[in-house]
């Protein structure tokens, strides 16, 4: 991996139009996305979507149900949006749809620990959680997260817009990338942040991107700046897919444009 | 800013409560600095699980026409705000990429932050800040502003239901209003006789109840 690589994809993306594929020189990468659900029938997510899971109580428990493919299974936009993300920066990634909010239940904390077991299972080399849940769900994430890193899944999650009492779960955890927002004109561009438990300030201001019903729209928060670095790992995935956890997060270190210090 | 009828009592608040005014205020204050043109709180009811329109921020008309409307929680950017416990910030549906760039095409009116109102874990609303501005989009910083403002909200909205709480129980039993306030004033007059009735209020009680 190198440099040049990453600049030649930043190029190819750039010009990319949403939705197309290309003659991809990246293997296939699967990523999945726990959030609203995915649009399945937006012309731009056609075919892009290898699987989608919806997650419902039953017998007391929260379990994995299979939703059918090519429907509009996200009623909020924020799963479509994610999702219309990776799918410009990375036109390698196969999309995951495990919706997780949107089925009736309010807080999306049992649907996001059972989506990210299934993740675990499943071994989904990227996973991408635009969502926090609260602290009380922090011991159970934390654990399925380690179980993640140790098995070569690089999970990244959004810190809270409005981090009061915490940044947000997952996003803390050290075995996971945690994304805040800022704005730079090069989606491809981002700030590594060293020291801190929310590593990573990428582009989430306005990010152009899908909205369901076959529309596109503009969206801004740190749960749009989580799909762009999945994207980013997707590509360093997709050109070499046996990269760890540590290593994609060496690399990322490597490769973005460092905050200037304060002395300066 | 009007002064428009308080909040109504069904969702917990006293008659005449400063906390109705006060988060008028606060909604108001957050358009202000964020640029929006009009605000609303709209609060949890946990009977039927969805929001319904408490206040609105902006022209008589549109509050004549809110209050009281009820949302969904599974649909719209209030209704994801509610879920996720996150500041959402909508903006116009565009028929192409390249408009939702340039953010010049024809669009639906309007820009949007909604920020959840959460006490602990307790949902208890949503306040929002619309803009119908042509090109108006609300930034990172507007959303996270607002999000503070949603905080404060909150605090300001937990606050009166436990006084409301507080003043239900003494018009349910006045004698303990009677009995309290007797209590405050021998707390200002004689606090050291304090101890004394509390040892009388103790035994009372060992009297009055069954033993556990």
């Amino acid at each position: 991996m190198t440099t040049a690589d990453l600049s030649a994809w930043r190029a190819a993306a750039a010009a990319l139009p949403l939705g197309e594929l290309p003659a991809a020189s990246l293997a296939p990468v699967e990523v999945a996305v726990l959030d609203s659900g995915m649009d399945a029938t937006h012309p731009a997510l056609a075919a892009r979507i290898a699987r989608s899971v919806g997650f419902e109580t039953v017998a007391g428990r929260m379990q994995p149900v299979p939703l059918a493919a090519a429907e509009n299974h996200d009623n909020f936009g924020h799963g479509t949006a994610v999702a219309g993300i990776i799918a410009r920066l990375a036109p390698h990634a196969r999309l995951i749809d495990l919706r997780v909010l949107g089925t009736g239940n309010q807080g999306p904390g049992e649907a996001l620990v059972a989506a990210l077991a299934l993740a675990v299972r499943e071994r989904w080399p990227v996973v991408n959680m635009s969502l926090a849940a609260s602290a009380a769900f922090a011991p159970r994430l934390a654990e399925l997260c380690e179980r993640a890193f140790y098995q070569g899944q690089v999970v990244i999650a959004a810190r809270r817009n409005v981090p009061v009492t915490d940044d947000g779960f997952p996003a803390e955890f050290s075995s996971v990338l945690g994304v805040d927002r800022a704005r730079f004109a090069d989606p491809f561009v981002y700030r590594f942040r060293d020291g801190r438990a929310v590593e990573i300030a990428a582009h989430g201001e306005a990010v152009p991107t899908l909205a369901p019903g076959g529309g596109y729209t503009s969206v801004t928060g740190t749960s749009f700046a989580t799909p762009v670095v999945s994207a980013i790992v997707a590509c360093l995935k997709g050109a070499d897919p046996a990269l760890r956890p540590d290593e994609v997060r060496t690399l990322l270190r490597a490769l973005a444009e460092r905050e200037p210090s304060r002395a300066a | 800013m009007r002064d428009l009828d308080p909040i109504d009592p069904a969702f917990g608040f006293r008659d005449g409560a400063a906390a109705g005014p006060m988060l008028r205020l606060l909604i108001w204050t957050g358009l202000q600095l964020s640029g929006g043109e009009e605000g609303s709180l709209l609060l949890y009811d946990p009977a039927t699980e969805d929001l319904r329109f408490a206040m609105t921020i902006g022209p008589a008309e549109t509050e004549q026409v809110l209050r009281g409307q009820r949302v969904p929680l599974g649909a719209g950017i209030t209704g994801l705000a509610a879920a996720t416990r996150e500041v959402q910030i909508g903006a116009p549906v565009y028929r192409d990429i390249h408009q939702a760039e340039r953010k010049d095409g024809p669009e639906t009116p309007e820009a949007l932050i909604a920020a959840p109102v959460v006490s602990g874990e307790t949902l208890l609303g949503v306040i929002t800040a619309v803009s119908f501005a042509p090109g108006k989009r609300f930034t990172g910083e507007m959303g996270r502003l607002y999000g503070g403002f949603a905080a404060v909200a909150a605090l300001l909205i937990a606050q009166e239901r436990e006084l409301a709480a507080i003043a239900r129980e003494r018009a349910a039993h006045p004698s303990i209003a009677r009995i309290a306030a007797a209590l405050e004033r021998v707390a200002e007059q004689r606090p050291e006789v304090l101890v004394e009735a509390e040892r009388m209020i103790d035994a009372l009680a060992r009297i009055s109840l069954p033993a556990e």
